[in-house]
């Protein structure tokens, strides 16, 4: 088995809900609840589900900028969940985000040359005519023209925006980058060159990914391996090929029957889920998705199903396949 | 089989005034739609495919212009109507839903208040028959509290129950068409399921036909019977369902098709448009899909191409099928110049 870049155990992120006249607390959001999983060096890991599943937040909190509420972030071994403001800002530099809104993530004062020249700024990395020289190679690395260098953000379309936040992203030479939902602003024809572009760096430069995003279709094109959650919860971890070919938790089947397939001819056996996704303030007992799933059994009613091993790197939180179930 | 065309649209041209003059996002656009049909109007971000739609709808914004063409809707030419008949078609046969129904819906009113508004106003129904009218349309569209829904406001109800409620709305007039201008991009899959099917157990059950805009060639596949495919303003292909998926035929739509990532086959690489959509004001002279296209020849660049017949009313806006049925440039290895 290959070397785990980043492993994540039992994480939770919780927000508070205030209330009444002394603001008190009054509830927990469980936005990340309990999750565990790793990410491998050179691979990318896909995170997928619905909006409020806890995708992005799971994201945010590897890279502190939320504060997890509970659990450990090992990467490289050192757990850095829990680590002091400073030290983490030096351990930022191998840990770095690409978001989704292209649109809203870069500051439109600023023009690129100074908008990828300012995370090596910010952590005082090279002289300034070294910096230069590192510009205009990640432009060119990202395929923008370097000519470009004096525009400002809201010269280019939304795909070169996006390159231009990967160029941000790739000038502090990271060892891994969560991206965030980053080509489903796209159209899907452009889509397809940033994801494209990112396979490529990848190979190039020796990448680790965490690839975050609802689209099913482009989670299978680039990841290795796939995380599905579930209202903060991870409902199944597999390599690609499991998830896609032998799902096995009843959630990850209605997720993938759902996605609409550009062939008219292809007529699928559409397992469609009554209601909506409960609000995870107050998520249901025991198994959070037993309210929408079709295969339910009184013990998921009162019983939280834990991340069980299937084998050959198959994990499922669902008690339809706790071998003491019989 | 029924072919009468319930609205057809001649020739539409939409522009904008803006501080860098006039730039046309619609032109010269024809399409068609037959009753009890669903055409799927495609496209990308900017390539006028709302535009279309609310011209249909006379709902431009106030720097919107349509500057030429007709509409044709039951006999009646839409732009030539006044403002008080043209609210009648929008109140009685032509309802609209739009991609985020949030916006859609006033916040500080409830569903009930909401849904009675048009009945009230459009049929003329008294308090107590609308509110009935109402709850029997919640049921209509899958809710089974809708007594209690009526009390609600929308901020309370989740973005699927928020699109059934505009679709309550919108099936209160007993539309003839119904434009749904992306109505479930905002919504995740599972719920985007629910919602197409409800769409197509409403079509068929009230005969209404769907004009149905949207990026989605999976939504396409899954709902419409013909497409027409609009790239910068303009209509680049035309076809039924099937033809269009099975034998794509304007360069435009075979890379649309191919950029998809496909869920069954794994790709080495996906494949992707070079280039990026020209800007609605940039004045192009030949075709407008040219400099992206990698089948692109001299001509192209210059004068710009007609809509030519294939078979079946499949419609293509390329060169390629100047010369009718059975010619293909690459595989015939003519030269092009």
């Amino acid at each position: 088995m290959s070397q785990a870049l980043l492993t994540v155990k039992n994480l939770s992120k919780h927000f508070p809900i205030k209330g009444g006249v002394f603001r008190r607390t009054v509830g927990q959001v469980k936005a990340v609840d309990n999750i565990s999983f790793s990410v491998n060096k050179g691979e990318t890991f896909g995170l997928v589900g619905e909006s409020g599943c806890g995708k992005s937040t799971t994201g945010r909190t590897l890279i502190r900028l939320l504060e997890p509420t509970a659990g450990e972030v090992l990467f490289e071994g050192k757990d850095i969940a829990r680590l002091a403001r400073k030290e983490m800002q030096a351990v930022r530099r191998d840990l770095q985000m690409v978001f989704q809104d292209p649109y809203a993530s870069l500051n439109p004062q600023m023009t690129v040359g100074e908008l990828i020249e300012e995370p090596m700024k910010v952590h005082g990395l090279y002289n300034k005519q070294e910096r230069q020289k590192r510009v205009k190679k990640m432009m060119d690395l990202v395929g923008l023209n370097a000519q470009y260098i004096t525009r400002y953000p809201h010269e280019f379309s939304g795909g070169q925006r996006q390159r231009i936040g990967i160029a941000r992203a790739l000038s502090l030479e990271p060892k891994l980058i969560i991206a965030d939902e980053p080509v489903s602003a796209l159209d899907v024809s452009i889509q397809s060159q940033v994801v494209n572009l990112m396979d490529d760096l990848q190979k190039e430069l020796d990448l680790t990914y965490i690839f975050i995003a609802h689209d099913l279709s482009v989670i299978k094109h680039i990841s290795d391996r796939v995380g599905v959650m579930y209202l903060g919860r991870m409902a199944e971890i597999a390599p690609k090929q499991k998830i896609y070919d032998q799902p096995l938790h009843p959630y990850t089947k209605a997720l993938l029957s759902a996605v609409p397939v550009p062939d008219p001819k292809v007529k699928k056996e559409r397992i469609i889920l009554s209601g909506d996704v409960p609000s995870p303030s107050n998520p249901p007992s025991g198994c959070a998705f037993h309210p929408r799933c079709p295969k339910a059994f009184a013990r998921c009613k009162t019983e939280r199903p834990q991340l069980l091993d299937i084998g050959e790197e198959h994990f499922v939180a669902c008690h339809l396949y706790d071998v003491d179930e019989g | 089989m029924i072919d009468e065309k319930l609205l057809i649209i001649n020739d539409l041209k939409t522009a904008f005034s803006t501080s860098m003059g006039s730039v046309t996002v619609v032109d010269d656009v024809s399409l068609y739609i037959k009753k009890k049909e669903t055409l799927a109007l495609v496209g990308e971000s900017g390539c006028g495919k709302s535009m279309t739609s609310l011209s249909i709808m006379q709902l431009l914004p106030v720097n919107g212009k349509i500057m030429n063409g007709e509409i044709i809707f039951n006999n009646h030419n839409l732009v030539e109507l006044s403002d008080k008949e043209m609210s009648k078609v929008r109140g009685n046969d032509i309802a609209m839903i739009f991609q985020e129904p949030m916006t859609s819906l006033n916040p500080v009113l409830t569903i009930g208040d909401q849904i009675t508004e048009g009945l009230l106003l459009h049929r003329k129904l008294s308090k107590k028959e609308a509110k009935d009218r109402a709850v029997a349309l919640l049921k209509l569209v899958g809710f089974s509290r809708a007594v209690e829904v009526m009390k609600e406001y929308p901020h309370q109800l989740s973005g699927g129950m928020r699109q059934r409620v505009m679709i309550a709305m919108a099936m209160s007039v007993d539309p003839s068409l119904l434009i749904a201008d992306e109505p479930t991009t905002a919504l995740d899959v599972t719920i985007q399921a629910q919602i197409l099917e409800l769409m197509q157990e409403l079509k068929e059950k009230f005969d209404t036909s769907i004009l149905l805009i949207t990026h989605d060639l999976g939504v396409v596949a899954e709902m419409a019977d013909r497409v027409v495919v609009m790239y910068a303003g303009e209509v680049v292909e035309e076809a039924d369902a099937l033809s269009l998926f099975e034998d794509p035929s304007h360069p435009y739509t075979q890379g649309l098709i191919k950029s998809v990532p496909s869920l069954d086959v794994q790709q080495e690489r996906l494949y992707s448009i070079p280039g990026t959509v020209p800007a609605p004001n940039e004045v192009t002279v030949g075709c407008r899909f040219a400099p992206r296209c990698a089948q692109a020849w001299e001509r192209c660049s210059k004068e710009k191409p007609s809509l030519y017949q294939r078979k079946n009313g499949h419609q293509v806006r390329c060169f390629l099928y100047e010369l009718g049925e059975g010619t293909n440039y690459n595989e015939s290895g003519a030269t092009h110049s």
